[in-house]
C-alpha cells in the first residue's frame, strides 16, 4: 500500500515531465495534438495526486505508523479530525497538499477553457502551472518523500504537538494554502501574456475570479492565524510582526495592490507593466514566505522544523524572479506604448495610484524589517533583531493613510475632480467626522494615533453611506423605484463596485478591532486563594477552586472562576494547563468574548495549597475584527457572484471576437 | 504641468517614507547577542535595549508568587559565562524543561548587576517536530 502511494507520486512526476516536453514540442512545431495530450496529461496528474492524498488520509485514520510521517504527527488516541489535519501538520504533508491543490486548480483551468474556440493562451498557461507542479513533485519524490517508511515501526505515534491541537489547525493552514496556491493561476496567465506579447486586459478579466478567490482565502488564512495566535500563549498575540506572520502579510499587501491597480488598467488602459510586476511579486512572495518558514533562517516564535527544503524554495524563487524579470524586460518597449498619463492629482485614478504606492511601501517596509537582520549579519557579522516597534512606527501611519484614501476615493471623480466637486462631496462626511471627535474622546479614546484611526474609520463609513445613499436616490428619482428595491438593484447592478465597498466596510471593522486591541489592552496579574474575589475594570472575578479533569489524551488542571459584572453573574471561566502523555504541557486560556471587549484569563501557576496566579487581560473591541473579516468575505462573494447569463454570454462572445482578432494579427 | 503635480506628490511621499524607515530602524532594531558577547559589551551598551540568547539554568529558576517576579540564570550556549535575569510576570510555558534556550529582551541594571527582561521568548528545539526518532 505505502509503496503504491509512493509509486503514484513517481508516476505523477514522470507524467508532469512528459507534459512539459510535449507542450514545448507542440508549441514549437505548432502541432495541436501534442497540446491536447498535455491537457489530458494534466488531468492525469490531478487524479494521481488526489489518490496519494487519499492514501495519506487513510494512513492517518488507520494509524499506520509504518509511514514515518504518520508516526511523527499522530497517535492512536488523537481525535479523528486532528488525525486528518495531520495531512498538513508537517512539511512533507504540507507540500503534498500544496501540489494537490495546484493540480486541482490546473484541472479546473484546463477543463473550463479547453473547448473554447480561441484558447491559444492555454498551452502557455499550462506550461507555467505544470512547471510549478513539477517543482513540487521533484521535492516530493527526492527531497521530502511523504511516504517514507519508519526505520522501526513504533507501537504508537509521536502525537500531534499540543499547540497544534486547536480548531485553528483545522482552518488556518488550508485557507492560507488555498490563497497561496490560488495566486499561481493569475501568475501563470500573466506569464502567458508576456510570452504572447499581449498585455491587454484579457488575462486580468480571465483571472479576476481566481484573484478574488485567492485574496479571500489568503485574508481568511491570515485572520485564522491571528485568531489562533490570540489563544495560544507565547505566540505573541493576534499579530506580533514575527517573520512568519510577515511572510503571509507581504503577498497579501501586493495582491491587494494588484486588485486595485487592475481596475485602472481595465478602465483607462494604464499600469500594464505594473500589474504584471505585482502579480509576479505576489507569487514570488508566497514562495519567499515558504522559504522563510521552512528554512528557519530567521528566528521566529512559530518555530517550524528546520530543513534544507527552504533553500530549494530559494532556488525556485530565483528562477521565478529571474525568468519573470527577463520576460518583462524583453517586452518592456512594447508594453509602455500608448500609456495614457494620469491627468490630475485629485482623481479616482490618482487615488488608486497612491493606494498602490502605500501598499507597496507597506510590503517593502515589512520585507525590509524581516530581512534586515540577515543583511546586517552577512555584511557586518553581528546579529541584530528588528522588533515590533519598527513595524508599528513605519506601518501604522501607512495603514492610516490607506484608510484616509479609502474614505476619499469614492468622493473623487474619474480623470479630475473640481474644487467645487470636492467641497460638495466632502462636506457631509468630513463634518460628521469632526462632530464625532468629541464622542470618541468621551468614550475614552486617547492618543493621537488611535484618535486618527477611529476618526478616519468613521470618515470611511460616512463617505460610503453617502455613496450608497446617492446611488439609491438616483434610482428612486430617475427610475421611480421604491427605496428598498432601489438599494437592492444598486448593489446587484454593479456587483464589483459595491462588493468592493462592502469589503472596505469589513476592513474598517477589522481596523477598529485591531486598534482597540493594540492601543487599549489592559493586563494585570493577581495571586489568589480559593474564595478570593478581585475587581478588575468593572468585573468581579471569584476564584472558586482548582479542578483536575481527565480527557482522552490529556489531563487538564484548571481554576474555576465565576465572573460577575456589576454584581450580576455572567458566566464561569476555566483557564487551565494541559498535560499530555508524550508532549510538553500547554496553557489553555479562557476567553469571554463580547461586543465591547474580551475578558481573557490565563492560569499561570498554582501551589499545593490551591493558591493560584491569574493573569487578567481585557481586550477592547477585538471581536469586531473577526466580524469585519466575515463582512469582507461577504463583499468578495458579492463581487464574484456570476452575473446574469445573458450579459455574460454577450461579454464572452465579445471577448472571443477580440481574442480571435488578436490571433489573426499574431499569425 | 499635467503629470508634474502627481510626480511631485509621489516624490514627497517617497521622501516621507524613507524618513519613516530611518526612524523606525533606529527605534525598532536592537542587538541580538549571546550571553558571552553581551557580557563583554554590557558596559558599553549601557541602558540600550538588547536581546540576549542563552540556556536557562533549570535549578536557578525562582518564581515569587507574591511579587510575580521571576529570577533565573541565563548561561551561554557554548561557554560558561552566566547572566542573572529578572523578569516581572509569570514564567512562560516550557521554561522549566531541560535544555531550553530562551531569548530575554531588556537592558542591564548596572547598579544591581542584573539583566531586567521585559520580554521572554522560549525556544524549544523540538517544537513541532518529534523529539526522539523511532520511539
Amino acid at each position: 500500500m505505502i509503496e503504491i502511494a509512493g509509486f503514484l507520486l513517481l508516476l505523477a512526476l514522470i507524467l508532469s515531465t512528459a507534459i512539459s516536453l510535449s507542450l514545448v514540442y507542440g508549441l514549437y512545431k505548432r502541432d495541436g495534438r501534442f497540446i491536447d495530450i498535455s491537457y489530458r496529461g494534466s488531468k492525469g496528474v490531478f487524479v494521481l495526486l488526489s489518490t496519494t492524498v487519499l492514501f495519506m488520509i487513510y494512513f492517518f485514520l488507520t494509524d499506520d505508523f509504518r509511514v514515518e510521517y504518520v508516526a511523527s504527527y499522530s497517535e492512536r488516541v488523537l481525535p479523528v479530525f486532528y488525525k486528518i489535519t495531520g495531512l498538513w501538520a508537517g512539511q512533507k504533508g504540507s507540500l503534498l497538499l500544496w501540489a494537490w491543490l495546484l493540480s486541482l486548480f490546473t484541472f479546473i483551468t484546463i477543463a473550463r477553457d479547453e473547448h473554447r474556440p480561441n484558447r491559444y493562451y492555454l498551452p502557455y498557461v499550462l506550461f507555467t502551472l505544470n512547471i510549478t507542479t513539477l517543482f513540487f513533485l521533484v521535492l516530493l519524490n527526492f527531497v521530502t518523500p511523504p511516504f517514507e517508511m519508519s526505520t522501526r515501526v513504533p507501537a504508537d505515534g509521536n502525537g500531534l504537538n499540543p499547540l497544534l491541537q486547536n480548531p485553528g489547525m483545522v482552518f488556518h493552514p488550508p485557507t492560507l494554502y488555498l490563497g497561496y496556491v490560488g495566486f499561481t493561476i493569475p501568475f501563470a496567465f500573466a506569464i502567458a501574456a508576456l510570452f504572447m506579447k499581449d498585455l491587454g486586459e484579457w488575462w486580468i478579466k480571465k483571472t479576476r475570479a481566481w484573484t478574488l478567490f485567492s485574496w479571500a482565502f489568503l485574508t481568511l488564512g491570515i485572520v485564522f492565524g491571528g485568531w489562533w495566535a490570540y489563544r495560544e500563549l507565547g505566540w505573541g498575540g493576534v499579530w506580533g510582526w514575527d517573520p512568519v506572520e510577515n511572510a503571509s502579510l507581504m503577498p497579501w499587501l501586493t495582491s491587494t495592490a494588484f486588485l486595485h491597480s487592475v481596475i485602472i488598467q481595465e478602465r483607462r488602459g494604464m499600469l500594464k507593466v505594473w500589474n504584471i510586476v505585482l502579480i509576479l511579486l505576489t507569487f514570488a512572495l508566497s514562495i519567499f514566505g515558504t522559504f522563510i518558514t521552512r528554512s528557519g533562517i530567521i528566528t521566529s516564535v512559530h518555530a517550524f522544523g528546520q530543513s534544507s527544503v527552504g533553500y530549494v524554495f530559494l532556488g525556485f524563487l530565483a528562477v521565478v524572479v529571474v525568468s519573470g524579470g527577463y520576460l518583462i524586460w524583453s517586452r518592456y518597449e512594447k508594453l509602455k506604448e500608448k500609456n495614457p498619463r494620469i491627468e490630475s492629482v485629485l482623481s479616482k485614478e490618482s487615488s488608486f495610484l497612491y493606494n498602490n504606492i502605500i501598499l507597496f511601501g507597506l510590503a517593502f517596509a515589512t520585507f525590509w524589517g524581516t530581512i534586515f537582520p540577515l543583511i546586517v549579519e552577512a555584511v557586518k557579522g553581528i546579529k541584530i533583531s528588528v522588533g515590533p516597534p519598527f513595524f508599528n512606527r513605519v506601518n501604522s501611519p501607512l495603514f492610516l493613510l490607506l484608510i484616509i484614501l479609502m474614505a476619499l476615493c469614492p468622493l473623487l471623480a474619474w480623470r479630475r475632480t473640481s474644487w467645487q466637486g470636492i467641497k460638495k462631496n466632502f462636506l457631509m462626511p468630513a463634518s460628521l467626522m469632526i462632530l464625532s471627535l468629541p464622542i470618541l474622546l468621551f468614550s475614552g479614546v486617547r492618543g493621537f494615533m488611535p484618535l486618527f484611526f477611529y476618526a478616519f474609520c468613521l470618515f470611511v463609513v460616512f463617505s460610503l453611506i453617502r455613496e450608497f445613499y446617492i446611488g439609491t436616490r438616483a434610482r428612486v428619482i430617475h427610475r421611480g423605484e421604491k427605496w428598498v428595491s432601489a438599494f437592492a438593484n444598486l448593489l446587484s447592478n454593479n456587483r464589483r463596485r459595491y462588493g468592493g465597498f462592502i469589503v472596505h466596510i469589513g476592513i474598517v471593522f477589522i481596523v477598529i478591532g485591531l486598534a482597540g486591541y493594540g492601543y487599549f489592552q489592559f493586563k494585570e496579574s493577581y495571586t489568589m486563594k480559593p474564595g478570593d474575589t478581585v475587581n478588575v475594570k468593572g468585573y468581579q472575578l471569584k476564584y472558586i477552586t482548582l479542578q483536575s479533569v481527565q480527557k482522552g489524551h490529556y489531563t487538564g488542571i484548571g481554576s474555576l472562576i465565576n465572573v460577575y459584572k456589576s454584581g450580576d453573574f455572567i458566566g464561569s471561566l476555566r483557564p487551565e494547563k494541559r498535560f499530555y502523555k508524550r508532549q510538553e504541557p500547554t496553557t489553555e486560556v479562557a476567553i469571554k468574548s463580547g461586543i465591547l471587549e474580551d475578558l481573557y484569563l490565563v492560569l499561570n501557576g498554582w501551589e499545593s495549597n490551591g493558591v493560584i496566579t491569574l493573569t487578567v487581560v481585557i481586550n477592547p473591541l477585538l471581536s469586531w475584527a473577526w466580524f469585519g473579516t466575515g463582512v469582507a468575505i461577504l463583499g468578495v462573494l458579492w463581487a464574484v457572484y456570476p452575473v446574469k447569463r445573458r450579459v455574460s454570454e454577450t461579454a464572452l462572445l465579445e471577448k472571443e471576437l477580440i481574442l480571435s482578432l488578436q490571433e489573426a494579427r499574431e499569425i | 504641468m499635467k503629470g508634474k503635480k502627481v510626480i511631485i506628490l509621489v516624490v514627497v511621499m517617497l521622501a516621507a517614507f524613507s524618513y519613516l524607515l530611518l526612524i523606525g530602524m533606529k527605534e525598532g532594531s536592537m542587538y541580538y547577542l549571546e550571553v558571552s558577547e553581551y557580557l563583554a559589551r554590557a558596559r558599553e551598551l549601557g541602558n540600550r535595549k538588547v536581546r540576549v540568547n542563552g540556556r536557562v539554568v533549570k535549578e536557578s529558576l525562582d518564581f515569587n508568587t507574591k511579587t510575580l517576579t521571576l529570577r533565573f540564570i541565563l548561561k551561554d550556549t557554548k561557554g560558561n559565562e552566566s547572566l542573572p535575569v529578572v523578569y516581572h510576570g509569570s514564567p512562560p510555558d516550557l521554561l522549566n524543561q531541560d535544555g531550553v534556550t530562551a531569548v530575554a529582551e531588556g537592558h542591564y541594571d548596572l547598579k544591581n548587576n542584573v539583566f531586567i527582561a521585559r520580554q521572554l521568548l522560549v525556544k524549544c528545539p523540538s517544537k513541532y517536530e518529534r523529539k526522539d526518532k523511532g520511539v
